[in-house]
């Protein structure tokens, strides 16, 4: 699911060379490791990490701080605009074309935030 | 009982109307400055995105709503997982 995600990510309509997909496994799954770093032939802008949990982990703040740490400590250092995406949540390939002129016009916005739409998909 | 039709169409319409827009924890994109001007995402809620959002207006950044699809995901496919899920969403930890 998360692979199905991950390349729905990657497949945007938006430059592959200046935007990055960055998994971020906070179930630390190794078969997701391997895949996601499978799938980085095709998609030299898809990245995994897997934060180790501590006792205090934060939820899913605490996955999203250590993404920036990570973003922080790449080549280039991290981005100027953040977009996230649940583990279902299929992005449309004008997602980031979409919300990003929003920030471009206001420099004091913060968020752009689209709906949900949900599919049930039965497995 | 998972259409988020009314959520987003009426309540998140009007929200933002009047500049209170919530941040719904998938989606979204962030400016990172503004994340680095509340000190990274909070985490002293387990609904952190709408707290996210909400810590931003407080220090005056501004959100929208941009009523386009953009995304589409899986629903909870029991009653089980439904109740789960609301239950996060006002504050109850998984």
């Amino acid at each position: 699911m998360v692979s199905n995600t991950a390349e729905a990510a990657c497949a945007i309509e938006y430059p592959s060379q200046l935007f990055r997909v960055v998994v971020l496994d906070d179930s630390a799954s190794d078969r997701l490791g391997m895949d996601i770093r499978r799938r980085k032939e095709t998609h030299q802008n898809l990245l995994y990490t897997a934060r180790v949990k501590g006792k205090n982990h934060d939820f899913k703040a605490g996955n999203l701080n250590h993404g920036l740490h990570y973003t922080d400590s790449l080549p280039g250092g991290g981005a100027e605009f953040i977009g996230a995406l649940d583990a279902d949540m299929i992005a449309d390939p004008q997602w980031l074309r979409a919300l990003l002129p929003h920030m471009l016009r206001n420099s004091k916005l913060a968020l752009a935030q689209p709906p949900q739409a949900g599919t049930l998909i039965r497995t | 009982m998972q259409g988020l039709d009314v959520n987003f169409k009426v309540t998140e319409a009007l929200k933002e109307t009047t500049g209170s827009t919530w941040c719904g924890g998938s989606g979204y994109l962030l400016r990172r400055a503004a994340v680095d001007d509340i000190g990274g995402f909070p985490t002293e809620s387990v609904g952190e995105d709408m707290y996210c959002s909400n810590v931003l207006l407080g220090k005056g950044w501004d959100a929208i709503y941009v009523d386009e699809t953009l995304q589409s995901g899986r629903v909870p496919e029991s009653y089980k997982a439904h109740v789960k899920q609301q239950g996060r969403w006002v504050g109850i930890p998984a």
